[in-house]
């Protein structure tokens, strides 16, 4: 990147030239190797599923954004000459400036501290790096576990992304910040299909900004080698699920999913405020104000970029403003929401470092990093031992949400029956079909720090659409007193 | 602007395609130009107004079978040879692509200037995209909406494909899509209108579609929590996206269902999927179609291919590779995956008015519909679906009795296709955010009968 700085410096003079508020200029270079096996067959390109624009890329470009008039214009190219930066400057300000006029409200940006600095995840080995070889030796081990006899057949899919993203950012306000990122995650898709029609699929994410070496020391391959036999007891041996009011434990990988979609989104203030109406929509929280009581004093939600090796990992935004921790649910309470600096500054605060885009022709936007239940006290055994009836759903499969982030559904893939404290048969598909707050107010107990485990997710947000890499985590939870749906 | 790209592109795909003749037998390069803009806006006020102004290669490369898709944007000439380096070391290690056989030899007539898919007019909308914004957002709230929000894509592309089977096409095509979300103050009550085309003048009509979204923005005033059970449905047409154009746009996939990974495994050609009511045709060639172009991906004109006729399967879309022997492609590359173009439904005859009168069961009118999501792709694809804005029970002499809320759709593809009783008269071509087909559509109203409709129990 060091050869656009001069670029960059340049695209933010001339931009300071026009009688604008704010400017801020980023440059961008993304580079993506996806290689995947499809039922075996080896696939160097695009998928028919939008994980990524593009599966192989390699792309860099500058985008400007300029605050003129209350109005705000945003230019970008992948032509790198002065000759195309000016003419992006040259729209972005009359555009910014068009807008202002239609605005009756200008929008004002929240004051923020100021960083020259250059940050970057840490890893040992570039995943992007490594030979095509070795990432085939990787996935050919889980291909490997296909040889074996099962009693049902099964369909899979391996994704390997790997991908690495550097940007220089600078600002009209004094900042000027570097970072390098790389990116790995390994996708394994796999449905279990008994003759006659019956079928059960799983779709997990491992995913980590540590490096190759990182996720070469999880033990994936164990993981899903069990999974292939659970998608097979799950088809062959799960019972219906139990009917009337029970317990239910929810598992790491639902109670990730639930912080993300039930607390995650609606805690976006340009959700709340409206801005993501005709896209992913708005917010029930926007009838609420902060300190609204969302669920039982037990439950605290928290999103944190600087947790290291996550998949979200950041630790200053693309607007320039460093990262932390957000405490969204904070004794049950409505505690904070997630900002850029349009809404900190709409709402007079602080931004706290939310805005993120995932490519240089991408507009920053209010976005989740690595979104979680914070842990509690409880042991597994300690969960379930007064339970009479319950259900256990340890992951998930089908699961939507409302644009307003309020109903919500997900049915439970592998799953167990609780009689009496203890775990007893599979279950199949129980539905939970629940309010946020419904839901938020039927915790009662959080898993210990033990349980405590993250799965890695592509987050998508906006129009054009921004897939953006996060982590969703919690330990199990115990919810009281549920009624369960049959999934179909 | 478009000078400077087009020499550009000219100057480095050339130096592509020299390269890329050193170790590859069979490629493809593409050089798209795009200058593109948007205007977001929400609560009545521009938000953003952006430009992309860009030039991107998309590159097919073969070696002994061996195959791979790269995506360039990177202009150095320094980094793309680095890249194209790197693409040799891919394909000496990749193991052979068993589904690839060969790109199409041609000689093909391009019928570009027969298609309708260029208007200049829109390369000179931007002094008046904001009057059309404006006036889009006050016919929504006269007809009863508080709040307005939505977006503005319009802009062109400028395609020149080569292949190394000497093939050699360009085009040019503009789009337009506006999208219009109207909100009350009751936060249940919301309304979507959209209009999408090629061209200002044929079927784009953003006033109407924010007309539409700000009158079932008012209708939905006061709704109540829905009754769970089973109801027909009348969907309007960008409801199509989520609940019936995946099957022709998706689970026709010949790729897709060779991998096992559609609905319709194990469907073939001659099996009943639908009801007798319902035809479908992926059409490359529709005029004001955001999908339409003279030619596909590995530079096969496209076609007009008929998918369902008659709710009977006629044929799965595909492209060179995956056709069967002595078939033709049905120009749908994607050269080793293929992909739809627009996904185009039969017209019935009823009004909406109609099909409301003529559904016997308790009926719900669905608007739109979102977050589609599957148990698993493996049939038969169940699903649920989120009725997002104003959804209505009708009474059964097709008046409308009340808005109601908080239902959700639970069902499969087929059941919706084999239980379709009746389709509108007039399609609509709607391309729709993150929509599960994710192409553009053209569908009438459609009738469905028997779905089950579930609703939080907390």
């Amino acid at each position: 990147m060091k050869q656009y700085k001069d670029l960059a410096e340049f695209a933010l003079e001339k931009s300071l030239q026009k009688p604008c508020e704010y400017a801020e200029v980023r440059i961008e270079e993304n580079k993506s190797d996806t290689l995947s096996f499809l039922n075996g067959k080896m696939h160097i390109g695009n998928l028919p599923i939008d994980l990524t624009t593009d599966a192989f890329s390699r792309k860099i470009g500058i985008n400007v954004r300029i605050l003129a008039n209350g109005g705000i214009g945003m230019a970008t190219t992948n032509q790198l000459s002065k000759e195309s930066v000016m003419k992006a400057i040259d729209f972005a300000y009359k555009m910014a400036n068009k807008s202002g006029d239609q605005r009756k409200n200008p929008i004002k940006l929240s004051n923020e501290k100021t960083y020259e600095v250059s940050w970057q995840s840490k890893y040992k080995i570039n995943p992007i790096q490594v030979p095509l070889e070795e990432k085939v030796e990787f996935i050919q081990q889980f291909l490997d576990l296909f040889n074996e006899d099962y009693p049902i057949e099964y369909l899979h899919i391996f994704v390997l992304l790997t991908e690495e993203r550097n940007t220089y950012f600078i600002n009209s306000d004094g900042s000027a910040i570097s970072s390098h990122v790389p990116r790995v995650a390994f996708m394994p898709v796999i449905i279990g299909i008994q003759s006659g029609g019956k079928n059960e699929q799983l779709m997990n994410t491992y995913a980590t900004t540590s490096g190759w070496d990182e996720l070469m020391s999880w033990s994936i391959l164990n993981e899903v080698r069990e999974s292939i036999h659970t998608l097979a007891n799950i088809i062959t041996k799960a019972k219906r699920p139990p009917e009337g009011e029970i317990d239910l434990i929810l598992g790491p990988r639902v109670s990730g999913i639930i912080s993300h979609e039930n607390c995650g989104h609606p805690h976006e203030a340009d959700r709340i405020r409206g801005r993501e109406g005709a896209q992913a929509g708005e917010s029930y929280l926007r009838q609420h104000e902060v300190g609204f009581q969302i669920g039982n004093e037990c439950v605290n939600v928290y999103d944190d970029p600087t947790e290291p090796g996550s998949y979200g990992f950041y630790l200053y935004d693309d607007e320039g403003v460093k990262a932390r921790r957000r405490e969204l649910i904070k004794n049950g309470k409505f505690n904070e929401m997630l900002h850029n600096r349009e809404t900190a500054g709409f709402y007079g605060t602080k931004s706290n470092g939310a805005a993120r885009a995932v490519s240089y022709d991408r507009e920053p936007l209010i976005r989740m990093a690595n979104t979680y239940f914070a842990p509690g006290d409880f042991s597994f055994e300690e969960m379930i031992e007064d339970i009479k009836l319950g259900v256990y759903m340890k992951s998930f499969t089908e699961w939507n949400i409302d644009d307003k982030r309020l109903q919500s559904k997900y049915v439970g893939q592998e799953a167990y029956l609780i009689e009496n404290g203890e775990i007893k048969d599979l279950i199949l598909k129980p539905a939970l079909e629940i309010s946020s707050i419904g839901l938020f107010s039927s915790v009662d107990a959080q898993g210990d720090q033990k349980s405590m485990q993250w799965e890695g997710a592509f987050c998508g947000k906006s129009e054009p659409g921004q897939g953006c890499p996060v982590w969703t985590g919690g330990p199990n939870i115990r919810l009281r007193n549920i009624k369960l749906a049959r999934g179909q | 602007m478009t000078l400077d790209y087009e020499n550009t592109r000219e100057e480095i795909q050339s130096y592509i395609t020299g390269l890329i003749k050193n170790f590859c037998s069979d490629w493809v390069v593409s050089g798209i130009i795009r200058d593109e803009n948007q205007i977001r806006f929400s609560s009545n006020k521009i938000d953003i107004n952006k430009n992309w102004k860009d030039l991107r290669f998309q590159l097919f490369l073969s070696n002994k079978r061996r195959t791979l898709e790269m995506a360039i944007t990177d202009l150095r000439k320094t980094a793309i040879k680095e890249t194209l380096v790197y693409c040799k070391k891919l394909l000496d290690n990749a193991k052979r692509n068993s589904f690839y056989k060969k790109l199409p030899k041609g000689p093909f007539e391009y019928i570009d200037e027969n298609i309708k898919i260029f208007d200049k007019s829109v390369l000179e909308l931007e002094e008046k995209s904001i009057d059309i914004i404006q006036k889009a957002i006050e016919a929504s709230l006269q007809q009863g909406a508080k709040r307005v929000a939505g977006s503005f894509f319009f802009g062109y592309t400028d395609t020149k494909l080569q292949t190394s089977e000497d093939l050699e096409g360009s085009y040019k095509k503009t789009n337009l899509n506006f999208r219009v979300r109207a909100f009350a103050e009751d936060m249940y009550a919301t309304g979507e209108g959209l209009s999408v085309s090629t061209h200002l003048t044929k079927y784009f009509d953003p006033v109407g579609a924010a007309e539409e979204a700000g009158e079932i923005c008012r209708m939905a005033v006061g709704g109540k929590k829905g009754t769970p059970g089973t109801y027909n449905i009348i969907i309007y047409p960008k409801v199509s996206t989520e609940l019936q154009a995946p099957t022709p746009a998706i689970g026709m996939n010949t790729y897709i269902k060779k991998m096992g990974l559609s609905w319709l495994a194990g469907k073939k050609e001659g099996d009943k999927i639908g009801s007798d009511i319902v035809s479908a045709w992926d059409d490359g060639t529709i005029d004001y179609g955001l999908a339409s172009a003279p030619f596909d991906d590995e530079g096969v004109p496209m076609k007009k291919t008929l998918l369902i006729e008659n709710g009977i399967v006629k044929n799965y879309f595909t492209n060179t590779s995956l056709s069967r022997r002595n078939a033709e492609s049905t120009g749908n590359a994607g050269i080793t995956i293929p992909k739809p173009t627009n996904t185009v439904f039969n017209a019935g005859d009823c009004t909406l008015e109609e099909l409301m009168e003529i559904s016997e069961k308790p009926t719900l009118l669905i608007t739109s519909t979102w977050y589609t999501r599957y148990q698993s792709y493996a049939p038969p694809g169940i699903l649920s679906s989120l009725p997002k804005d104003g959804m209505f029970l009708v009474r059964k002499n097709g008046e409308i009795l009340e808005p109601v809320r908080e239902l959700r759709i639970n069902s499969n593809h087929f059941h919706m296709l084999e239980n379709t009783l009746a389709m509108g008269k007039k399609l609509k071509q709607v391309y729709t955010w993150l929509s599960t087909s994710n192409n553009p559509v053209f569908a009438p109203f459609m009738l469905i009968s028997d779905i089950q409709m579930t609703t939080g129990t907390k």
